[in-house]
């Protein structure tokens, strides 16, 4: 899989704005990539040292529309920590 | 901030200002604060937008406007503040450079302010003074219209009805031969002659004897305000009840004690005459003041510009409307039915208006040449006075700073007038000026 294809998108929310001052970053990534998958592919995107990655599988809402019962998509959720002194910028040149 | 100011013409000024670093970085951290809470970013709650987040997703530009408008606006009062200006108009606000956090931020305003007024002689001066009399005849004409006011209705054996006399009357109106609504009444006052009814209805009457009953022929006016009535011809049948005649107090120590207050009619007459003095020496005292006043108003010297002619024009039609809805009038149907443009009412005012700011600018540059200041206590005492005519007012409703501003500036203005009577000798008959605490105490509409 290239990196492109593995980190889907970042998730920017109150939360992971916070963990941004731990060098914490916080990605959609695809469900079937790996931590080692993520960490190379961040690498290699954003040119930083990755140290640590964490990942979880978020599951999708049950949601209704009346007696109709259907599911959110269900994703990865991967938490990644930077070496001291790395960063990312997101938005570059907006 | 740092402002300079530089005069132009026409009364116009320029203000060049400079906002130091901090207190732009300050502005652009409560233009944020202001902003944040408008803005919806999906994964954050309204208003915890960070600012880096706020400034890349909308650009940095979008807190611009809000921190300009902070600077400026502060920036312009302290300046206004610091140089004593008094602004006639909005500023014309400018800046060349864009605004940048943690930059000085520079910026001009040009504004017109009140115009300079250059006092001439107002201390001193000679004015023309009334010194009024009372007479004989003036005393005279109140108590004749005191009479009237008591004259009483009593019954009279007179055979016919003449000029003056009160008829107790019923009539019937018919139109066509028909009666007409309003036209009937029983046991109707009329008084001979005094125009009360449409014309020829009095005078038909005129001849008759108590209980006779006649057939009077008139036309409605053509003006009559109700049109199915109005050019229209009638007659009124009319019976004759009673006359009356109008009987007058006889003016004697009696009538002086039913008034209460009197023993006798000399003491009442003097009371009236003591009334009237009093009255025509505050007329003369008004007059003098007002005199006093223009003289100095056309010894000074200052300019008006349109645009504060303008704004006062506008103030006082404001204030006409105002008075209008009192009375539950609209301005725009007064000015129909008297035919007049919205133009030609302000030309009207014009010169009044004029007059009355140059009254107030002269009277103003008295009053900071002279350093005449009005304390707290003496704004507290007008307001209470004040507030005894207006029962249905609470104090803290009138305590707002618009109102005690009011009140400072008409006390200001009444200090400016009384140094300007104190130092002038009045001419004509050696009058005093009474310097009447009453007449401070008065009340000026602001």
């Amino acid at each position: 899989m290239e990196a492109r294809d593995i980190i889907k998108k970042p998730i920017i929310t109150e939360e992971t704005t916070r963990m941004m001052g731990d060098n914490k970053y916080c990605f959609m990534v695809d469900h079937r990539a790996n931590k080692i998958q993520i960490k190379k592919a961040i690498e290699e995107i954003f040119n930083v040292k990755v140290t640590d990655v964490n990942t979880m599988r978020v599951l999708g809402k049950i949601k209704r529309m009346g007696r109709f019962e259907g599911r959110r998509l269900s994703w990865k959720k991967a938490i990644v920590t930077l070496e001291p002194g790395s960063r990312i910028e997101f938005f570059e040149g907006v | 901030m740092q402002s300079n100011l530089n005069k132009l013409e026409n009364n116009r000024v320029l203000l060049e200002m400079e906002a130091d670093p901090q207190e732009v970085t300050e502005a652009f951290n409560q233009a944020y604060k202001k902003m944040v809470n408008k803005i919806n970013v999906p994964g954050f709650r309204k208003g915890k937008v960070p600012r880096f987040m706020l400034e890349k997703q909308f650009g940095k530009e979008i807190l611009y406007q809000d921190a300009i408008e902070i600077l400026v606006s502060q920036g312009y009062y302290e300046a206004l503040i610091k140089h004593k200006l008094d602004p006639v108009d909005n500023p014309k606000i400018d800046f060349e450079d864009e605004i940048e956090d943690g930059k000085a931020f520079k910026f001009t305003a040009e504004v017109e302010v009140l115009p300079e007024v250059t006092l001439g002689e107002y201390k001193g001066l000679t004015v023309e003074k009334d010194n009024p009399k009372v007479t004989d005849e003036d005393v005279d004409n109140e108590l004749k219209l005191l009479q009237e006011r008591h004259a009483e209705l009593v019954g009279s054996d007179k055979k016919i009805v003449e000029n003056g006399d009160f008829a107790i009357i019923d009539f019937d109106g018919y139109l066509d031969g028909k009666p007409f609504p309003g036209g009937t009444a029983q046991g109707y006052t009329v008084e001979i002659g005094a125009g009360g009814f449409i014309p020829g209805f009095e005078e038909g009457m005129i001849g008759m004897a108590p209980g006779e009953e006649k057939d009077v022929e008139v036309t409605f006016p053509e003006d009559y305000h109700q049109p199915d009535l109005a050019g229209k011809d009638v007659v009124f049948k009319i019976k004759l009840h009673e006359i009356k005649v109008k009987e007058l107090p006889v003016l004697d120590d009696e009538f002086a004690k039913s008034l209460g207050r009197f023993e006798s009619i000399e003491e009442y007459k003097e009371d009236i005459k003591k009334q009237i003095q009093e009255y025509k020496e505050q007329e003369a005292n008004k007059a003098f003041e007002n005199a006093l006043v223009k003289k100095v108003v056309e010894n000074s010297s200052l300019e008006l510009t349109d645009t504060l002619i303008k704004r006062e024009l506008e103030r006082s039609i404001h204030n006409i409307e105002h008075d209008f809805a009192g009375r539950g009038l609209k301005l725009e149907e007064y000015l129909d039915s008297t035919n007049q443009s919205m133009e030609e009412l302000q030309e009207e005012l014009r010169p009044r208006v004029e007059e009355n700011l140059k009254t107030d600018l002269v009277l103003s540059a008295i009053v900071e040449r002279e350093g005449i200041t009005v304390s707290e206590e003496e704004i507290n005492k007008r307001l209470e006075y004040i507030l005894q005519y207006y029962p249905s007012t609470n104090k803290e409703e009138m305590q707002n700073p618009s109102v005690i501003a009011g009140i400072n500036a008409s006390l200001e203005k009444e200090k400016a007038i009384k140094l300007l009577v104190d130092s002038t000798k009045p001419e004509g008959e050696t009058a005093e000026i009474i310097k009447d605490e009453e007449k401070v105490e008065e009340v000026k509409e602001e």
